[in-house]
């Protein structure tokens, strides 16, 4: 419900409220009800004893660095039919472990352009296509390079501006592209 | 559309005279389509457009030339020298001669071939490629997604701009106040001059960069590379970074007359990583040089 903490208080309420007082109650419950109760966790909470912390724990860092790896091999990256969204795939990914927020919203527009261009593709000659097709290729395996190498050094002020402008570029090219398309459509 | 300005025309019969003739006001807008025709453009000396093998509209100080659709011969079009000029194709490839005012071309995937331009320029294309020759003018941008730009013999007062996304960039004998010039995946070369008051820039993220410069440069270039390495045929003195310029492989001394070359500096065999600033000469002119992966080249003008 939505209040106005600017309107005045209602003289009549105000008294009201003047006139309470807090009341304590006449016994100490708490050292009766405080044994009774077990601990609580909140719903969904998973409890790990120390060999299955161990465990999962090891777990997850496999995951990661076999992801990384992924990431950093481009042509590990399986191919998808359409160009755009082959590619927003791997920038995705790439930019995911940045945690920027401007090199995330860089890649939300970036996101944008590529649905847009995927609607177009199919009026496009192959010569075209294809020359879009490995110019984002390309961009996206800048964008992987300079996102492993902000992972790499995280404190390197020179990591992330390589990221951001690659990011810059790939929005640029992608709305000129649009732009041309859209044209031509 | 109806012919406001349209003041003479003229069908014309014969596979060498213009289809059609109207004459413009100086510093008249004219826009060129087309799908598949190829484009030939030649500017001339008086306030007239011709055409041939296209169709001409004029609205008020625009005049409208286009192809007719499905069809791929080619225009040929004569142009005013005050005229500005608006060119798009799709696959057609434009081919221009001469200086208008203000020239803008696009296409999807036709060439682009401009030969003794100048003024205010702008080329665009996705995928076909872009050569400009014997270029006087006060700027020009080149922007190319996956065609290779190459220019030759360019002289502007003010502003040159050429990219390529994935293809190189090509440019020679080329002086300009100010310069950028860039690829992602392929090579930049730069041969040309160093105006000292002037501001370069050049950047390639997979390809090599490779400078040809005067041996008399006199600049202040600051290098960024993070996987590529750095050769320098032109000896500097470092600013900042690194303690040693890294310099390219000293030529054995030549024999005789009891005086040899003093060795130059050991070459590192390669640079990782660096970050620093060279300095030529008086360190004039301001040049970025910035790679990820490629090598980073500075070689004397022979």
């Amino acid at each position: 419900m939505a209040t106005n903490h600017d309107d005045p208080i209602d003289p009549r309420l105000a008294e009201a409220i003047a006139t309470l007082r807090d009341t304590p109650p006449s016994d100490d419950l708490w050292p009766e009800i405080a044994p009774r109760l077990a601990p609580r966790h909140p719903a969904g909470t998973l409890l790990l004893r120390w060999p299955t912390a161990i465990a999962a724990g090891l777990v997850i860092a496999t995951a990661s660095i076999g992801g990384t790896l992924l990431l950093l091999r481009g042509d590990a990256v399986a191919p998808a039919p359409s160009t755009a969204q082959a590619s927003l795939a791997t920038t995705a990914n790439a930019v995911a472990a940045a945690h920027t927020p401007a090199d995330q919203a860089l890649q939300r527009a970036i996101g944008e352009l590529e649905g847009r261009l995927a609607l177009a593709e199919g009026s496009l000659d192959a010569t075209t296509r294809d020359g879009i097709r490995a110019s984002l290729d390309a961009l996206d395996r800048a964008i992987a390079d300079a996102a492993a190498r902000q992972r790499a050094t995280p404190d390197d002020a020179r990591s992330a501006h390589y990221l951001t402008s690659a990011l810059q570029k790939k929005l640029e090219v992608l709305r000129t592209l649009t732009r041309r398309t859209a044209i031509r459509t | 559309m109806p012919a406001t300005f349209l003041l003479a025309a003229a069908a014309l019969s014969g596979v060498a005279t213009p289809d059609t003739v109207v004459r413009l006001r100086s510093g008249a807008s004219i826009e060129i389509h087309s799908a598949m025709c190829g484009i030939m453009v030649r500017v001339g000396t008086e306030e007239r457009l011709s055409v041939t093998g296209g169709s001409i509209e004029v609205d008020g100080g625009t005049a409208e030339v286009n192809c007719a659709w499905g069809q791929s011969s080619v225009m040929n079009i004569t142009v005013p020298p005050s005229s500005r000029l608006e060119v798009s194709s799709v696959s057609g490839a434009v081919t221009l001669n001469g200086v208008t005012e203000r020239l803008e071309v696009n296409t999807m995937n036709g060439a682009i071939r401009l030969t003794n331009g100048g003024g205010r320029t702008t080329l665009e294309t996705v995928a076909g490629t872009v050569t400009v020759t014997n270029y006087r003018g006060v700027s020009l941008a080149v922007d190319a997604v996956a065609g290779v730009v190459t220019m030759e013999d360019v002289e502007v007062t003010g502003r040159l701009s050429a990219e390529s996304i994935n293809a190189g960039v090509r440019l020679r004998g080329v002086r300009a106040q100010s310069v950028s010039a860039s690829s992602v995946n392929a090579s930049v070369d730069f041969a040309g001059s160093l105006r000292p008051d002037g501001n370069y820039a050049f950047e390639s993220h997979n390809g090599s960069i490779t400078l040809t410069l005067p041996g008399s440069t006199s600049a202040r270039l600051r290098v960024s590379s993070v996987m590529g390495d750095f050769e320098t045929e032109i000896q500097g003195t470092l600013a900042s970074g690194p303690r040693q310029a890294p310099t390219a492989t000293p030529e054995p001394p030549r024999p005789g007359r009891g005086r040899t070359t003093p060795p130059a500096p050991p070459v590192p065999p390669r640079l990782d990583e660096s970050d620093f600033t060279i300095v030529y000469g008086k360190g004039e002119a301001r040049v970025t040089v910035d790679s990820f992966n490629g090598p980073i080249r500075v070689k004397v003008a022979k």
